[in-house]
């Protein structure tokens, strides 16, 4: 997935989110499945409200951890691909910001 | 990054046994050890406390001295005496709700005596800051002609011990100004994952002083308002340890702090003192640990932060370079007068430029133009802009 401003994932509704001692999970009610996360994975969907830009997630990632850049975006986007892929998020449309 | 940054190192690591050696026999020093068997002459006795570090650091140190105390989040079936940590028990309000005495011989509290025990009768107070024996005083009663019993294998990892010569244990720094806290979760350190453990009492200067005679792997510290300053002059080292920050709360303003100042991890103690060790190691291997529930609304805040830092920029932008002089020199605490003065400008002219400087920024008051200034991070870019003009 590339970095666009014009379409942002969003979490679906039918999915919750379930927190166990030593393990997270998505549950999707509609689709009768589960996806456990890695705590990375956890709170890049958290942030999956559509209003938040990939690229902003990769400027908070790496003010957190000692990451190249390059290699926060590419890790964050195959998240956010990844919960696509399996109907975890879904995108919604939002104007491009003017420059 | 692999998927595992921001989750605590699971990889094992060697973890001595308590019970080695010559030490006393020890049922296992972790929490929930309802049903533990009356020991001597002593009754059960049951640990309050929603910390499980803290609980697991008391009963470790209690058992290498004999005494057999269960830590538990709620249990206390069967307890004789009852250890209330007021600070990390049903702290939903400003006290603790009241504990029936069913069968309770003593309750002792440990905290701070003007939080008030919520209607709970306290037998005996001891504070956060008070020595090891006056706990174990507390608990035994004091009863006169018995000694307190001297923890077998003697104190190790205390701040006056050197380390031992040869060993190749990691070497932690631990910084916390409460004493019980601090000489408790050291000797559990030491005695249960093998750490070297010099500890301070949370002052900057003697933290940093040790952190360069001993050359830590890792610095652990409380949160506290130096953090900042801590985190700063550690990174200045040669050879600069990382800091982790143990917060006994879970504050998600602490984890912004803590990251902000420089800090290379945060964890709490709800994960017990495996999670903390398992939190030094990573930490040690060049990892950054952020609990996982924590940092989802970390990003998040971060983010936010960005966006107002970006948005008061684009109100920045429109000043004239006078007008950011006179909003930095007002984010410094100064008034007209005092604009006027250090611009070599009357007091009417530094009057009228904050007029416009207010305008332009659509706020209604200096204090707002501060605020925004102030929250949005920009002081430091403010004083850079000035300084450009000015050269």
């Amino acid at each position: 997935m590339s970095l666009s401003t014009q379409r942002l994932p969003r979490r679906r509704d039918d999915v919750r989110l379930d927190d166990h001692e030593f393990h997270s999970y998505l549950v999707s009610t509609e689709l009768g499945v589960a996806h456990e996360l890695n705590a990375m994975a956890r709170a890049v969907w958290e942030l999956c409200d559509g209003t938040t830009r990939v690229d902003e997630v990769v400027d908070a990632i790496c003010q957190v951890f000692d990451v190249e850049r390059e290699v926060a975006v590419a890790d964050v986007s195959a998240v956010v691909d990844q919960l696509a892929a399996a109907q975890l998020v879904g995108w919604v449309d939002v104007p491009r910001e003017a420059s | 990054m692999d998927g595992r940054r921001g989750v605590l190192a699971t990889s094992s690591f060697p973890r001595l046994k308590a019970g080695s050696g010559t030490e006393a026999e020890h049922p296992g020093g972790g929490g929930g050890m309802d049903g533990g068997e009356v020991v001597g002459h002593y009754d059960r006795i049951v640990l309050l406390t929603d910390d499980p570090a803290f609980g697991e650091a008391i009963t470790s140190m209690c058992a290498r001295r004999g005494i057999r105390v269960a830590s538990s989040g709620t249990g206390r079936a069967g307890a004789g005496i009852v250890v209330l940590d007021l600070a990390h028990f049903g702290a939903t309000s400003a006290a603790p709700p009241a504990l029936p005495r069913d069968g309770v011989k003593r309750v002792i509290a440990i905290g701070d005596l003007a939080r008030g025990a919520g209607g709970t009768d306290i037998d005996a107070w001891v504070s956060l800051d008070a020595r090891c024996e006056e706990l174990l005083v507390a608990i035994t009663g004091g009863r006169s002609g018995e000694p307190v019993p001297k923890p077998a294998g003697g104190q190790r990892g205390t701040s006056e011990t050197e380390p031992g010569a040869g060993e190749a244990n990691q070497h932690i720094v631990f910084a916390e100004p409460h004493r019980l806290l601090r000489d408790a979760l050291a000797e559990a350190l030491h005695h249960e994952y093998g750490f070297e453990v010099t500890a301070t009492d949370g002052d900057v200067a003697a933290t940093v002083l040790q952190a360069q005679r001993v050359r830590p792997s890792v610095v652990v510290a409380a949160p506290s308002r130096d953090l900042t300053d801590l985190c700063e002059r550690l990174n200045a080292l040669e050879d600069s340890p990382p800091t982790l920050v143990l917060d006994r709360d879970g504050s998600e303003d602490l984890l912004l702090q803590a990251i902000e100042s420089g800090a290379a991890g945060y964890v709490t103690g709800h994960g017990g003192l495996e999670a903390l060790a398992e939190a030094v190691h990573a930490i040690a291997n060049g990892e950054s640990v952020v609990p996982p529930a924590m940092l989802g609304p970390l990003l998040r805040r971060l983010i936010q932060r960005q966006r107002e830092a970006s948005s008061a920029m684009e109100r920045l932008v429109v000043l004239t370079p006078r007008e950011r002089e006179v909003l930095a020199l007002l984010a410094d605490g100064r008034d007209a007068a005092g604009i006027a003065a250090v611009l070599f400008i009357s007091p009417e002219t530094a009057r009228t430029h904050l007029q416009r400087v207010l305008r332009k920024l659509g706020v209604h008051s200096r204090r707002e133009a501060v605020a925004l200034v102030a929250t949005s991070g920009l002081a430091e870019r403010l004083g850079r802009m000035v300084e450009r003009n000015a050269s």
